[in-house]
């Protein structure tokens, strides 16, 4: 039993302790890389789906406040023609000359512009989730070799006490308690080792892609800034000309019926909302961004063999080792007690 | 001289079209909003060459022009007393401005 107990200190506290809580730490920092990575990629899709459609949206409101507008490009005017009550004034008419402050406007869709930008976001996206897969990676189960080992004993000990006429044996039960005290004892190992197995598969990762996350980051940033500005302009443009509808439809001669002024306003005020309901994603989306940076900054920071660590985290790590010392303790005197007198 | 950066352009841009979009009143007289819509038209077109904005460096000197003009037209679309129609048509007139400086970066 003393020589068990001397092994087992040595395995514990020579191999696994000293870096058990830095690696916990690590493993924790990887784990945030995966889950903001996660955040970004669905808030990116979520908005440049946002973008397509104000896109879309901008395009139906030109083309169903004047079908002079239904081409591509349209030529929308410089001077726009409040009282024109027919075709023709919000845009140029193909049949019609333009003036010099006409403006040629496009109404392409976004579809195959925003491709580089969503490639960027997938770029990322495989970053991001290969360090999380590495994270989540499932260790083999610790006890089943002892498990098996056992089982295999006990058939070979079965036949050994039928030709001998024997009661016992000395293979234990997998209920015995030195099995499960055993079993715990490598359960805590297997659960160091297999940090310290992933720490060393992230160290390789990085390795692998020395410039992180922030290059696709600043490069996505500049995508998105001019997405944004795509999303808001759409989203001006959309407001505005149902605005001049409502304008028109307020100064038509002779006047409309009531329900027809109620229904324009009404719709005003309806894309007033949306526009500004739409204006909240794009904040919400570089925030995930920084969120990100910031994680894969601080996993950087740790992975090295002697990280600076800040003030908070070398309190965490000493919390963290001085939890798992505890338990080391605990597992110890488990194994030990249930060794003696067997 | 200042080499300004592009996300400041897109800043200053960006502020622009935030603030069209949030003081436009369709209840203003007819010939203001129809020089709202046509400039918020002009914007939409600019916002819509991604081509162009992708293919403009990081740094330039030439950002610096309309990234003044750009604040100076959105100061002026905050601050005009919007009983004032003469002063929201200037304040019009100033992002019309801006607006050519800004097409001058992807001629």
């Amino acid at each position: 039993v003393r020589q068990l107990s001397r092994i087992a200190i040595i395995i514990i506290a020579g191999l696994f302790l000293p870096s058990c809580g830095i690696n916990a730490l690590r493993t924790e920092y990887a784990a945030n890389v995966g889950s903001e990575g996660t955040a970004v990629a669905g808030a990116s899709s979520a908005f440049l789906h946002d973008v397509e459609t104000s896109r879309r949206l901008a395009n139906i409101e030109m083309v169903v406040a004047d079908p002079a507008c239904g081409s591509n490009p349209a030529i929308v005017r410089g001077n726009i023609r409040m009282t024109q009550a027919g075709p023709g004034w919000l845009c140029v008419p193909p049949d019609e000359p333009r003036e010099p402050l006409d403006r040629q406007f496009s109404l392409t869709p976004v579809s195959t512009q925003i491709q580089p930008t969503v490639l960027l976001v997938s770029s990322l996206s495989a970053y991001t989730t290969g360090i999380a897969d590495i994270v989540d990676s499932k260790p083999s189960d610790p006890m089943k070799p002892l498990l098996d080992a056992l089982e295999t004993a006990h058939s070979a000990q079965g036949l050994l006490l039928a030709v001998t006429g024997g009661q016992n044996g000395p293979v234990p039960a997998a209920d015995d308690k030195r099995v499960k005290a055993v079993g715990e004892f490598v359960s805590f190992l297997a659960q160091l080792s297999d940090e310290a197995d992933k720490v060393s598969r992230i160290r390789q990762f990085l390795a692998d892609n020395p410039d992180g996350a922030q290059p696709l980051i600043d490069a996505l940033q500049d995508h998105l800034a001019t997405w944004e500005n795509s999303r808001k302009a759409d989203d001006g443009l959309r407001l505005v000309v149902n605005g001049t509808i409502l304008r028109r439809t307020i100064d038509a001669h002779p006047p409309v019926l009531p329900e027809a002024r109620r229904e324009a306003l009404t719709s005003f005020y309806k894309v007033q909302d949306a526009v500004a309901a739409a204006a909240e994603i794009y904040p919400a989306l570089l925030k995930s961004l920084a969120d990100l940076a910031d994680a894969d900054r601080d996993l950087r920071r740790v992975i090295v063999e002697h990280p600076n660590l800040t003030k908070a985290e070398r309190a965490k790590v000493a919390e963290l080792n001085r939890q798992r010392a505890i338990k080391a303790m605990d597992t110890l005197a488990a194994l030990v007690t249930s060794f003696k007198g067997a | 001289m200042t080499m300004a950066d592009k996300a400041k352009l897109q800043g200053s841009f960006g502020s622009l079209l935030d603030t069209l979009n949030n003081r436009f009143d369709p209840l203003q007289p007819g010939d203001i909003v129809a020089s709202w819509t046509s400039t918020m038209a002009r914007c939409a077109a600019c916002a819509r060459n991604i081509a162009g904005w992708d293919s403009l460096a990081g740094n330039s000197a030439g950002y610096d022009a309309p990234i003044e003009a750009i604040d100076d037209a959105t100061r002026a679309l905050v601050t005009t007393d919007y009983g004032d129609a003469a002063a929201v048509r200037n304040a019009l007139q100033l992002t019309a401005n801006a607006l050519s400086e800004l097409e001058a970066v992807f001629a």
